[in-house]
This record gives structure tokens, C-alpha cells and sequence, in this order.
């Protein structure tokens, strides 16, 4: 670390700054939240069960996923498992904001990451990256996502049980619509076509063989191994040709 | 405590199981950065998963609906492509399926 740099803070002004500026991606998750609400209410979850999960777990892919799932009996161990699971990207992400995080306190640190999601991460990281020393930020920036991403859900969930059956509005297609977006922002090139290729002929075929929500494991599994065997041969090569 | 009907037990134990999971990766990530550096391995293969988790759910969902659902996803994609902003692509998505059904059902 440059020595010249003033350190790491953590200040009220920090959070307030990062609130700020961050209102405008918010207010677009919002719309998000929205259909969260709206799904989480056409598979029976109450108001306050709707806003408890947006409360507690703040992880739009992972609620979004839980009500793919959801069914009667509730399969309770395949929804946290596959919730986790997609979540793993958050493990590099947080890691990745140990210059900011590390030198502070264990509260303050392990309070903050609990306000990890991918809009918020993204406008810190940048933010650090412009020189920011207020860590701060990153708290008030996923504190203006956690409020409206809360506020839209709750919403979401009374709004939609005034509305027509889903079909009618297109909304059947709105969780698909929503990974479907996702992942075409995460698409990285040419080095996600096999992985992708592979984790969706490998959901598909598991989907028709096996019951419940095995398939999406087998899927991202069978894409990631994938994706790492190619990677790690790239590498080799690369690595043999520049040692040559 | 006194039984709440707005609370179903397997569904609170589901979005508890949920938060503490999902709150332990984001723990995780920064108290191992605190500690060690991860290899390459490990970083492509974390890399790769969140791409792959979301094909893995979208294709079988995609093809049950049939050429529907592939057109609106299609149409979904196309606007990201586009740069288009998450709510832009999920009114493309959305109305996608709403015009092929006018059309078909009219």
C-alpha cells in the first residue's frame, strides 16, 4: 500500500455519501423488488414472510431462486443449499474488498459485508478504485439498496394480489426474465460459451431424469469443472509457450 | 410465543436457513482474505459458477415453455446487449410473451 495514502475510515459522512450516490441504481433494483413481491406472493409467502426473507437475506438471485423452488412440502434443505450456492460468487466479492474492509474493526467489517450485493459492490469497488479512503461507502451505498430493495418487496407482495392471474400480464415470464438479464450482463466472451453450453444441456437432461431442484447443481457444477479445466488449460499452454 | 398466521414454520426456517447461509459467504470471503490468498483454481472455478448457476436454471425453464419462452428469453438477451438498463430488458422480456400471446390468443 502507497505510504503516502491518508488510511482507511469509517465515517458517518462516508455512509451518507454513499446513500447518495447510489439512489439512482436503487431505484432501478427497485423494479427487481417489485417482482419479487409479486412471485412471492403468488407462491403464498405473507406480507411479513416476504419482507422478513428481503430483510434478512438481501440476495435477489437467491430469493428469486427460493421461489423457483418453492413448493409443497416446502423443500427446505434444497432451497438454502441451492440459495447458497448461487450466492458463491460473494465469497470473491467480498474478499475483494479487504483493502477496505481489513484495517477496520470486526463490526464495522463483518457488518458491512452483510450488505454485499452485486449493484452496491460494484459502485464501491469503483469508488475504492477512484482512491476513496472512506469505507464508509460501502455500508451507506448497500444500506440505499437494502431500504428500497425492502420497501419494493413489501410492495410488490400488496400490489400483487390486486392485479389479474400472471399470464395475462406476461409476469409468468418475469423470474426467467430476470436470470435470463443477469446472466447475459455476466457473460465474459468467448471463454463462458463451453461452460454455459455445457451447464445448460447438463440442467436440461437432468431436469427430465431427476426430481427437485438437483439439476441446477449438477448444471453449475458440470459448467464451472468445465470452465476451470479450460482455464487451467489455457494456462498450461501459454505457460509452455512463454517458457519456450 | 403465540402462533402468528401471517408466520408458517418451514417457511421461516427456510428464509432463516437462507440468511445465515447466505450471510456466512459473504463472511467467509473477507475473513479468509484476511488470511490467505486463493489459487488460480479456486478463483476460476468461483468465477465461473455464478454463469453457469444461471443457465443451469434458465435453459430448462426456457425450453418447458416452449418457443414462447425461447423467443422472449432471446429478445431478453438481445437488449442486454444492447446495454440496455435490468428493468428496460425486463419489460423486453415481459412484452415478448405478452405480444406472441395478443397474437395467438388474441
Amino acid at each position: 500500500m502507497n505510504p503516502i495514502d491518508p488510511p482507511i475510515r469509517f465515517t458517518l459522512d462516508g455512509v451518507v455519501r454513499g446513500y447518495v450516490k447510489t439512489l439512482p441504481v436503487a431505484a432501478g433494483v427497485a423494479v427487481f423488488g417489485l417482482a419479487y413481491g409479486l412471485l412471492a406472493g403468488q407462491h403464498g409467502l405473507s406480507l411479513t414472510e416476504t419482507g422478513l426473507m428481503s430483510a434478512l437475506v438481501f440476495a435477489g438471485s437467491s430469493q428469486m431462486l427460493a421461489l423457483q423452488l418453492w413448493d409443497d412440502p416446502l423443500p427446505v434443505a434444497g432451497i438454502v443449499l441451492a440459495a447458497v450456492i448461487i450466492n458463491f460468487r460473494y465469497l470473491i466479492m467480498t474478499a475483494a474488498l479487504k483493502p477496505w474492509l481489513g484495517p477496520l474493526g470486526r463490526v464495522a467489517s463483518y457488518g458491512s459485508v452483510f450488505f454485499t450485493a452485486d449493484e452496491n459492490w460494484a459502485i464501491s469497488i469503483a469508488e475504492m478504485r477512484a482512491g476513496g479512503r472512506d469505507a464508509g461507502f460501502f455500508a451507506g451505498s448497500g444500506l440505499a439498496l437494502w431500504s428500497f430493495w425492502l420497501v419494493s418487496g413489501l410492495a410488490g407482495r400488496l400490489f400483487g394480489s390486486a392485479l389479474p392471474a400472471p399470464e395475462r400480464l406476461g409476469l409468468d415470464f418475469i423470474g426467467t426474465a430476470v436470470f435470463t438479464a443477469l446472466a447475459g450482463r455476466m457473460w465474459r466472451g468467448r471463454r463462458d460459451l463451453w461452460p454455459w453450453l455445457a451447464a445448460g444441456v447438463a440442467a436440461l437432461l437432468s431436469s427430465i431424469a431427476l426430481p427437485g431442484a438437483w439439476y441446477l447443481l449438477i448444471g453449475g457444477l458440470t459448467g464451472s469443472l468445465l470452465g476451470v479445466w479450460q482455464d487451467t488449460r489455457r494456462a498450461t499452454r501459454e505457460g509452455l509457450s512463454h517458457g519456450a | 410465543m403465540a402462533p402468528d398466521p401471517s408466520f408458517h414454520t418451514p417457511t421461516v426456517v427456510t428464509i432463516l436457513g437462507m440468511a445465515v447461509g447466505v450471510y456466512l459467504i459473504r463472511f467467509a470471503g473477507l475473513f479468509l482474505a484476511r488470511r490467505v490468498t486463493p489459487s488460480p483454481t479456486v478463483e476460476a472455478f468461483l468465477g465461473h459458477l455464478p454463469g453457469a448457476m444461471f443457465t443451469a436454471l434458465i435453459v430448462p425453464a426456457v425450453v418447458q415453455g416452449g418457443l414462447l419462452y425461447i423467443g422472449a428469453a432471446l429478445a431478453t438477451l438481445a437488449s442486454v446487449k444492447v446495454r440496455a438498463p435490468l428493468v428496460v430488458s425486463l419489460l423486453v422480456g415481459v412484452g415478448t410473451v405478452l405480444a406472441f400471446r395478443s397474437v395467438t390468443h388474441p
